[in-house]
């Protein structure tokens, strides 16, 4: 009920950039809002606070901060909410919201590690697999 | 109607001032009596319209005609002018002019049989048809291939052959690359009348490499010309007659000749198919890749037929230098050890000695930690059989900047001649061989250390009738030869001129002299070779024409660790070795290894030196990487990769490079190209692929030796040839032929 | 060479018991006439399945008396008859001599050729085995496997035919209790079949191959004009080692003239026509 309101609620374009940098807030907001919800479906109490996951988020959408061209703003932002969607309304499970969201952002790789500082693009490579 | 005429002599000189190819090989019908008729064909080929262009030889092949005019003789093939060679056949004329006539029992390196009949063609003022095959071409001959005489002779062959021929196409393997279909389809008549019973054939034992459905066969007697001339070994024949023949050995007897896997691809139809590959398999879904076997040191050239991550076969490619168009059966069937045994995740031997798979970031720091515990001049590092030259460059390059000298390649012995390359190369070429007149092989027994170069030889003794002398243990040649003596006196005796072979070699206009690479792991190695540049100076085999002094190496990696300078005494670097780096070496003696070495074990399969191994760094085989490969006359080939990686296995150098840069030695190569910029600061020959460097000095500056030869007699240095490397030892097919074919 | 189960279907079709579909044994491939014999002519036309082929396998099978690590050498006789027959031969062709080593290896064995022999005769004739094995598989007459003393061969070609050779070899085999090329216990007679031998005049008739006195009593002779009681007699005076008159058994004919006497060729034939040489 509450997927079918928030997809009615967004509009196709945005007229300028200035618009679609206040969907943008608007998203964050909206997602900010859903996460006690969040917490509550998955038990992620013992896990990780509300605190950390605003921060994920934020950083999640600043990642893209570089975009400038509205369309391709608005589909992110479509993209977004639709993975707020799933995972509001439990389409998800308790291991992919803790692996991509509250372990580190590299996959699901134990390490986040910073041993790989001082090493080579090649040792990187290596360590991955034996095709580059 | 008129526009309609209108619209297409329009598009048609719109099609023709467009195209002009095309046009050209439209055929405008016109009365004129010039089209088609062979005089105006041959005067005016290239420019008239009516015909088209004079085609290609088949297969791009290049005609060489003699130098002297009056050898070459003119034919005409359906109308067109061909020059060729006297001595030509027919058939082959018409391979020169673009025709390709169907045949089944010819084959261009067997004897020429003319028993099938397909190759029927038409000739002028000649009654039948002619067998192209065994009618040798006159001048003047008009040739037609594509008459209805011709035609109705091809569908009546094929009936004929199609009527005892059982319906196994689907469970047949030769189906999708069976001639008979091929040409069935092509050349055949669309329905048959045979309505009897047809007869079948008792299949025979052949062995655990051949699968015989004996009522396949057509009696083409493929298989009975190759075992005579190619393989030597005459066991097959054809007995009985009419339509009870039967390709048969008589009395159950197993093709025991290393080359009798060829006998798979020779068969035109399905009755002789690979046993081990007998229904796995249909033709069309198999990748071809075109690399090079390892097994042994000839570089045969091969293709790898692999099915997703799997190879399924390996078969032959052309290579007149080198293995013409046959492989022996060690490298034609060992791929099944490229599924057996592999090592696919790094590991380390905890305490309690078993290993544990770790990740390479575990692997490499726990590594580079003991290298650094280390003493600079107690770290080796040792080369296997199958490595290929990047890699043994990464190796000796991280070893030297570690601090240590020591880094060897296996089978090379104490002291490797790596001085002067014609100390260590087959420096009269394998397809040099052929020119030769008499061989003098000395403590190598060529049919199970380099099959090819021992057809190579057969081939010529049956041509040429050249005189071969061996010495060493008794061996079984497939060929006439003399069996000198045992030991290093026979040669010495041959030195000073005292023994009755002497006369042949002084009659010899092109002697060669074969050494084994046996012959490096003997003290006396410096001598024995001393005394046979002796023997090369005094019966002239090294001129400035030719140079007949050869050695013929065992494993693939020999005469490329000799071009990279892997020189290290075995016996030393072994002993005095507190951290051993194996890169594939799992022949090399470890007696002497201190008990607490630190062994690191780089390589594909779980072999011998695994089980002394304290860390194991997995990594690709040669069918999965790119790599390059120095075969025993020198020649740079490369591999290239076939299927992908097994598990976590990385390639070989990439590894020693990983290593370096955790060791903190990084080593300044990233990518394959710039290993292989530094390998041609060191070896430029290895780059480049295909070709053959010559050596250019000779052996007359190395100073005299002051070393006696002993009396030890030679021995055989390869005791079972089906199991000589890592993927051969873990390969079951391998060992069935070891237990069932194996000579005892 | 048929499949059985060609065979065995086509038997079933004919509604014959069939005896020999129960032998495995991969000796016998040619159908056995006996067992269709009552229902012959009309059947055996319509089913090709009865057409004999050679009746010989064209691989080796091992048994005591055959083995190919088995001695076996010309006796000093013949060693000295090898040496002549080679003799008609060139020196480096001297597979040229393959076929009459072969036969005489044949009457020195008593009826055939050991594996062992073949091998011998390889090695005499300095040839690799396999082309004496292809030799000896290609011509009928090479016997490969064991004979009888008396080598009994039926001529079964149409002018025979029409006369009763059929009968004959039923008979024979009935009276021997043998199949063909089947020894019997007493490793006296065997019987085969044979192609036309040139006695359609006197058809049918029966070749001998004596094998019984070595290779200098060898006799090939023929009994013509036959009838299954006749061959009996035949059979039986070989079996206590008398020797039959040989060529026609019938008591008025002389040789192939007919019964009575010859109706023509009474004299001494005409000379050709030849003009007179000494006129010019």
């Amino acid at each position: 009920m509450a997927f079918t309101m928030r997809a009615v609620k967004v509009p196709p374009n945005s007229a300028s950039l200035e618009e679609a940098r206040h969907r943008v807030f608007d998203f964050f907001k909206q997602a900010c809002r859903s996460i006690p919800t969040v917490m509550e479906i998955y038990n992620l109490d013992d896990v990780v606070t509300p605190s950390q996951l605003r921060s994920t988020i934020a950083k999640e959408i600043r990642k893209n901060q570089n975009v400038t061209n509205p369309k391709v703003i608005d589909m992110l932002l479509f993209k977004g909410t639709e993975e707020l969607n799933n995972i509001v309304e439990h389409a998800k499970q308790r291991h992919h919201v803790i692996g991509q969201y509250v372990i580190g952002q590299e996959g699901l790789v134990h390490e986040l590690g910073s041993k790989d500082q001082g090493s080579s693009d090649f040792l990187k490579k290596f360590y991955t697999s034996n095709y580059f | 109607m008129a526009f309609l005429a209108r619209a297409l002599r329009q598009s048609n000189s719109r099609l023709s001032s467009r195209c002009p190819a095309v046009a050209a090989s439209c055929r405008w019908i016109s009365p004129t009596a010039a089209a088609g008729s062979p005089e105006a064909g041959a005067a005016v080929a290239p420019a008239d319209p009516e015909l088209p262009p004079p085609r290609e030889p088949v297969g791009g092949a290049r005609v060489e005609l003699p130098p002297n005019p009056e050898d070459a003789l003119e034919v005409f093939v359906d109308g067109h002018a061909v020059r060729i060679p006297k001595g030509f056949t027919v058939l082959q004329a018409c391979e020169v002019a673009g025709v390709d006539i169907p045949r089944f029992c010819y084959h261009s390196r067997l004897s020429i049989a003319g028993n099938c009949r397909m190759c029927l063609v038409e000739v002028e003022k000649s009654p039948k048809p002619v067998a192209s095959c065994a009618m040798p071409a006159l001048p003047g001959m008009k040739i037609k291939t594509n008459t209805p005489v011709a035609k109705k002779a091809r569908e009546g062959v094929m009936e004929f052959l199609l009527m005892n021929h059982p319906l196994d196409c689907p469970i047949c393997d030769q189906g999708g690359e069976c001639d008979l279909q091929d040409q069935s389809m092509a050349f055949g008549a669309d329905r048959g009348r045979f309505t009897e019973m047809k007869r079948s054939v008792v299949d025979k034992n052949l062995g655990p490499l051949v699968k015989t459905v004996m009522t396949r066969c057509i009696q083409c007697t493929r298989c009975v010309r190759f075992a005579t001339e190619v393989a030597g070994v005459q066991d097959l024949g054809m007995l009985g007659r009419g339509s009870g023949e039967e390709i048969g050995t008589y009395v159950e007897k197993l093709m025991t000749s290393e080359l009798s896997g060829n006998v798979i691809d020779i068969c035109p139809v399905g009755a002789l198919t690979s046993k081990p590959f007998a229904f796995k398999a249909r033709n069309w879904e198999l990748k071809g890749t075109e690399t090079i076997d390892v097994t042994d040191a000839v570089g045969s050239n091969i293709r790898v037929d692999s099915r997703g991550p799997e190879v399924m076969r390996i078969v032959p490619r052309i290579n007149e230098d080198i293995n013409e168009e046959w492989i022996s059966d060690k490298t034609r069937f060992c791929y099944d050890g490229l599924k057996r045994q592999r090592l696919n995740d790094p590991m380390i031997r905890g305490p309690d000695g078993r290993f544990k798979a770790v990740t390479w970031r575990d692997a490499l720091a726990v590594v580079a930690e003991v290298l650094h515990q280390v003493k600079p001049e107690e770290i080796t590092g040792v080369a296997g059989k199958l490595s290929d030259a990047e890699s043994m460059m990464a190796l000796k390059d991280f070893v030297n900047r570690m601090g240590s000298d020591k880094v060897l390649c296996e089978g090379n012995g104490p002291n490797p001649p790596a001085d002067l390359r014609s100390n260590y190369l087959m420096n009269t070429g394998i397809a040099g061989l052929e020119k030769a007149d008499v061989f003098l092989l000395v403590g190598t027994q060529p049919r199970v250390e380099a099959a090819m170069v021992n057809a190579r030889i057969r081939k010529t003794v049956g041509a040429t009738q050249a005189k071969v002398g061996y010495i060493g243990p008794p061996a079984d040649l497939n060929y006439d030869h003399e069996h000198l003596g045992t030991g290093p006196e026979t040669l010495v005796e041959i030195a000073e001129g005292r023994h009755p072979f002497c006369s042949v070699l002084q009659s010899a206009k092109n002697p060669v002299i074969i050494a084994g690479a046996g012959l490096f792991e003997r003290e006396d190695q410096d001598a024995l070779f001393s005394t046979i540049e002796t023997v090369a100076k005094k019966f002239n085999v090294t001129r400035p024409d030719w140079n007949g002094l050869n050695v013929l190496l065992l494993h693939a990696a020999q005469a490329a660790a000799l071009d990279l300078g892997l020189v290290a005494n075995p016996a030393e670097s072994i002993k005095s070795a507190k951290f051993l780096y194996l890169m594939g070496a799992d022949d090399i003696s470890l007696d002497k290894l201190p008990e607490d070495a630190f062994v690191v074990y780089q390589g594909h399969h779980g072999d011998k030196a695994v089980y002394r191994a304290n860390v194991i760094l997995p990594s690709s085989a040669f069918s999965e990487k790119e790599g390059t490969y120095e075969n025993t006359e020198g020649c740079t080939q490369w591999t290239i990769p076939a299927v992908p990686t097994v598990g976590d296995a990385r390639d070989d150098w990439k590894i020693i490079r990983a290593l370096s840069e955790v060791a903190g030695a990084q080593l300044p190569y990233d990518s394959l190209s710039a290993v292989r910029d530094r390998i041609s600061t060191v070896a430029p020959n290895l780059i480049h692929v295909d070709e053959k460097e010559p050596c250019t000095i000779s052996a007359e500056v190395k100073p005299p030796v002051k070393q006696q030869v002993s009396s030890t007699p030679f021995k055989t240095v390869i005791e079972n040839f089906y199991m000589t490397d890592a993927i051969t030892r873990a390969s079951k097919i391998m060992a069935q032929c070891s237990a069932t074919l194996l000579k005892k | 060479m048929l499949p059985p189960a060609a065979r065995l279907a086509a038997r079933r079709l004919l509604g014959l018991a069939s005896s020999s579909a129960s032998e495995a044994a991969a000796r016998r491939l040619a159908p056995s006439p006996i067992a269709a014999s009552s229902y012959a002519a009309a059947a055996r036309g319509s089913v090709s399945s009865s057409r004999p082929f050679s009746t010989a396998l064209n691989y080796h099978i091992d048994s005591p008396e055959n083995k190919p690590d088995m001695k076996w050498e010309f006796s000093e006789a013949n060693m000295k008859k090898v040496k002549e027959i080679l003799s008609h031969y060139p020196s480096n062709y001297k597979q040229s001599g393959i076929i009459p080593l072969l036969d005489l290896a044949q009457q020195q064995h008593g009826g055939w050729v050991p594996v062992a022999a073949m091998d011998a005769i390889a090695k005499i004739v300095e040839v690799a085995p396999i082309r004496v094995y292809e030799v000896a598989t290609f011509y009928t007459m090479f016997n490969r496997t064991k004979v009888g003393k008396y080598h009994l061969l039926v001529c079964g070609t149409t002018p025979c035919m029409i006369r009763g050779s059929r009968e004959i070899e039923e008979t024979l085999l009935e009276h021997l209790g043998v199949k063909r090329n089947e020894v019997t216990s007493d490793g006296l007679f065997s019987v085969g079949e044979m192609e036309c031998m040139g006695c359609c005049v006197n058809a049918p008739m029966i070749a001998v191959a004596d094998y019984s006195k070595g290779s200098e009593g060898y006799t090939y002779n023929y009994y013509e004009d036959l009838t299954p009681k006749r061959v009996v007699e035949i059979v039986e005076m070989l079996r206590r080692g008398e020797i039959p008159p040989r060529g026609t058994q019938h008591p008025e004919r002389k040789n192939c003239g007919p019964a009575g006497g010859n109706t023509t060729l009474h004299g001494e034939p005409k000379p050709p026509p030849c003009r007179d040489l000494d006129a010019c």
